[in-house]
């Protein structure tokens, strides 16, 4: 299977953010007395707003519940690396808000959707409540603009994101990213869009069947430059996930070919660039139309959510405005 | 253009170019079979000419179900009827033009009719990229917990 080609490109430096978190905390005291705790499910739907304009909503379940004292804590479940904790305190009529975001080890979709929430609310300036009516509450929270998401973290998330999507492969965002996996996945975006990409090689190894020596052997003799064209299935190695990037042409140019192996049940070619280096082009194969899949799974956790917001009282969609 | 039609076989379906490889692949190959067959229903925005797609939706009706089914849960829901946008693309030089929303607000009214005539609870679509997931939910559809799937209860748009 050909690797992934050496690929210089200039936007890789725009996908290293300086870390895996954004949004802006508010401390708060943790008395020591813990009255009761008990676990729960309450959604609260938090909509970043400009004004009367609603411009992103998210969804976030709160699971945990601490009274301490005379006031309530609530936390919820981490999902995509968007978290909150509530206080209420009726002492003084208080609610107060923290949101976090900490995208390592989560799944890619969700962390990118999170972050695309916290950034919206951060460009909007403020957020509400949702109420169990479907209204807003009339309450805005200022949402200071430390409070987004990196530029280059939410560029990296939604790249992850896409060839997550693309590939149907669920990946998890890394602890940590460095600027050749960010090129390696700008490559497999490339390809799962059907775009070419174009590259440098060093070495290779290229595996042909049983029968391929006697094919190749007149063609090729140690010493010699060639171009090797190869058409196969390829991958991306990300974390321990493979990630198909189906089939793809490749074109090494100046190939000479080191050694020739024979192992049972194949030859095995092994290629080195003239010179060290030589261009390769990569070109996705004819699409292949993927059938309409007529099932819908989802996972639990998911689909419970869904299930919990279609019980929700009526509310206003914009979708009408397209009717 | 013109309007929102059902594929028929005067249409000119392989000039498709919307950026998505696998959607302008599967409009050219396996849309009219799958009319044909009944397994999803196709509808098509021609040019001018009134031959040649240049947007593309495909319909059906389906459940979203859960994938693990909780122990002891027996009267718990388990699946929900839902309209599902199987393909929607739109060719790249007709991006921006409204052909997408048109396609869209189709298969939302489609999604009425089902509902009044035989229930359904959901319009549901996948987005294919973030772009993608961005474009539905900023005309209205919201996003599941996943991250990848977008719906709209079929409730708020009656």
């Amino acid at each position: 299977m050909p690797a992934l080609p050496e690929v210089d490109d200039p936007d890789a430096a725009l996908y290293a953010p300086t870390g895996l978190t954004g949004g802006a905390g508010l401390p708060f005291d943790v008395p020591a007395s813990v009255v009761d705790a008990a676990a729960t499910r309450t959604a609260l739907v938090l909509v970043a707003v400009r004004g009367d304009e609603e411009v992103a909503e998210t969804r976030l379940m709160l699971t945990v519940r601490l009274a301490v004292d005379d006031a309530v804590h609530l936390w919820s479940d981490r999902r995509g690396g968007l978290t909150a904790s509530v206080v209420l305190a009726p002492r003084d009529h208080r609610l107060r808000i923290n949101l976090a975001f900490a995208a390592a080890a989560r799944p890619a979709t969700e962390a990118a959707a999170d972050a695309a929430f916290l950034q919206a609310a951060a460009d909007a300036g403020a957020i509400a409540i949702r109420l169990p009516d479907g209204s807003l509450a009339p309450d805005r929270i200022a949402v200071p603009a430390e409070a987004g998401v990196e530029p280059a973290l939410l560029r990296l998330l939604n790249l992850l994101a896409d060839v997550s999507l693309l590939s149907r492969t669920e990946l998890t965002v890394p602890a940590e990213t460095d600027e050749e996996l960010v090129k390696d996945l700008l490559t497999a975006r490339r390809l799962l869009n059907g775009q070419e990409v174009r590259g440098r090689w060093r070495t290779g190894e290229i595996v042909l069947g049983p029968g391929g020596l006697d094919a190749v052997r007149e063609a090729l003799a140690a010493g010699d430059a060639h171009e090797l064209v190869t058409v196969s299935e390829s991958h991306l190695d990300y974390m321990d996930v493979r990630v198909p990037l189906g089939e793809v042409r490749q074109v090494y140019a100046n190939a000479e070919v080191e050694e020739v192996v024979e192992r049972p049940g194949e030859v095995v070619l092994r290629v080195r660039a003239r010179g060290g280096s030589a261009e390769t082009v990569m070109t996705p194969a004819a699409p292949r139309a993927e059938p309409v899949e007529p099932d819908v799974v989802l996972p639990g956790r998911v689909f419970d959510e869904l299930a919990h917001d279609l019980a929700e009282p009526p509310r206003r969609s914009r979708l009408r405005d397209l009717l | 253009m013109t309007g929102v039609v059902p594929l028929a076989g005067v249409h000119d379906a392989t000039r498709l170019a919307s950026g998505a490889p696998e959607l302008d692949a599967w409009l050219a190959e396996q849309a009219a079979t799958a009319q044909a067959r009944d397994s999803a229903r196709v509808y098509v925005v021609t040019a001018e000419d009134g031959v040649t797609v240049v947007a593309y939706s495909a319909l059906l009706v389906t459940s979203v179900a859960r994938g693990d089914v909780p122990s002891g849960a027996a009267g718990g829901l388990r699946a929900i009827p839902t309209v599902l946008i199987g393909k929607l693309a739109v060719d790249a030089a007709q991006k921006g033009t409204g052909l997408g929303a048109l396609l869209l607000g189709h298969a939302a009214r489609t999604a009425l009719e089902v509902r009044d005539r035989a229930a359904a609870r959901l319009l549901v679509a996948h987005a294919r990229d973030v772009a993608a997931l961005d474009w539905y939910r900023r005309r209205g559809m919201r996003v599941a917990a996943d991250g990848r799937t977008v719906y709209e209860r079929l409730t708020d748009l009656a």
